[in-house]
């Protein structure tokens, strides 16, 4: 008979402090690198604004002769956009789940993204001042070549600028379940992501948008294709029981037999570690990725170790334990 | 969710999976809305008979904790006890506690404050 103690709520007003401050380490410096770059481009972009033609060329052939056109108020829009918004929106949805060891190289990447937008847009823009007719504007692939000096310098920049994670404090061992002789357990544990819903079905849309009035049968095939697909990731599940763990995912179900299993443990995912969402092959071995957060990973006799993300991670490990524990006596 | 049913018990295995899900609704590891597993899957990991596995679900279903639909399975409606009753609980423990009394004891206080 043991009443709950008060301190619960200062300590999760503390961790809720500390994975903001992680977050804000995170995603500072990178986006005030893609910040600085974009303000840059632009800012050249409204200075140089009655120097250049009406529309502007955007678009240049292997040889370096103008073949696209858009309005100089398009080329600001895709500027923000491309260049900003979503290498912006990048860092900080990877950073969602704080500090973690893919942060650094998840912030060369977006930093290196936007810089190389703003230097491009900017060395492409530059050469058509004093012009009338942007058709007469070239832009050689040397030219290229500065922008991507200066985009190595954003990405560099994007990578230091973003703290060192506290190193990983290392595997908590399991503690196994406390299995009578009598007892039959199993562990059920799904997790679902509504993101991967809303992306599949509008990939499915999409796809009938492009069959139904246009006939483009290809377009349509392959969003249809690629919706389904992202569907089928709507909900992993893990059970664990006497015959193994079961992963199921979608269409996708498999048992891998205890007698196959060596360990298990629950991990902390971060999925910038384990190379993105979905089906991910990593330094790390196989996973199933549906998001940040708790996550059971086997060691198998033979082949990589798997990773699947789910809730309660740490009660699926220590039956998976016990059960390892109960074949081998 | 973990099930976990001892065949040894007095108490039917039937009962015993309704409690586990009763128990696993107070703890919050699941909440309404979720989907619970399937009969077949229950009983085949678990190494009982289906219809042990449908008797517990029938069970909830008549406490109103769950609702079982066709193609669906069966799903939880239910919530947990309230928050303020679980507080309650708590400061009635540590009263409980502070004076020495025995689980017993406060069971008979409850019994004494209802009348």
């Amino acid at each position: 008979m043991t009443p709950q103690s008060e301190p619960d709520v200062p300590r999760r007003d503390a961790r809720r402090d500390v994975r903001r401050r992680r977050f804000g380490a995170a995603v500072a410096g990178p986006l005030a690198v893609i910040g600085a770059a974009a303000a840059t481009s632009i800012a050249l972009l409204v200075a140089w604004r009655s120097q250049l033609p009406e529309p502007l060329a955007t678009h240049f052939d292997g040889s370096g002769r103008a073949d696209g056109f858009s309005s100089w108020t398009a080329n600001v829009v895709f500027m923000v956009i491309l260049g900003a918004a979503l290498p912006a929106a990048l860092v900080v949805g990877a950073s969602l789940s704080g500090l973690n060891p893919g942060s650094r190289l998840m912030g060369a990447v977006a930093a290196g993204t936007g810089t190389l937008t703003a230097a491009l847009m900017v060395i492409a823009t530059a050469g058509q001042r004093g012009l009338t007719d942007a058709g007469t504007a070239t832009l050689p692939m040397s030219a290229l070549l500065p922008g991507l000096a200066i985009a190595a310098v954003g990405a560099a920049t994007g990578y230091v600028v973003v703290p060192r994670p506290e190193p990983d404090p290392g595997t908590v061992p399991t503690i196994p379940l406390d299995l009578g002789a009598s007892e039959r357990v199993v562990w059920i544990s799904h997790r679902s992501g509504p993101v991967v819903r809303v992306v599949g079905g509008v990939l499915v849309v999409a796809a009938v948008l492009a069959a139904v009035p246009g006939r483009q049968v290809e377009t349509a095939a392959g969003l249809l294709v690629g919706g389904l697909i992202t569907l089928t990731f709507a909900t992993a599940e893990a059970r664990v029981d006497r015959t193994g763990l079961t992963v199921h995912v979608g269409l996708f179900k498999r048992l891998i037999p205890l007698e196959r299993i060596t360990t298990a443990r629950a991990v902390d995912v971060h999925p910038t570690e384990y190379g993105g969402w979905g089906y991910r092959l990593s330094r790390h071995g196989q996973a199933i990725v549906m998001g940040a957060g708790p996550g059971l990973t086997i060691s198998r006799t033979r082949g990589t170790d798997l990773t699947i993300t789910v809730p309660d991670a740490t009660t699926g490990a220590a039956l998976l334990t016990a059960l390892l524990q109960d074949t081998v006596t | 969710m973990l099930f976990r049913i001892d065949v040894s018990s007095r108490t039917t295995l039937y009962d015993q999976l309704a409690g586990q899900v009763r128990g696993a609704l107070l703890r919050g590891e699941i909440a309404s809305g979720d989907r619970l597993p399937s009969a077949h899957e229950l009983a085949q990991s678990l190494g009982i008979n289906i219809h042990t596995v449908l008797r517990a679900y029938g069970v909830l279903r008549d406490e109103g904790l769950i609702e079982l639909r066709r193609g669906r399975g069966a799903i939880v409606v239910g919530e947990p006890v309230q928050g303020d009753v679980v507080t309650a609980v708590h400061r009635l423990l540590e009263a409980a506690q502070r004076n020495g009394l025995s689980l017993a004891q406060v069971h008979h206080a409850i019994d004494e404050g209802a009348t």
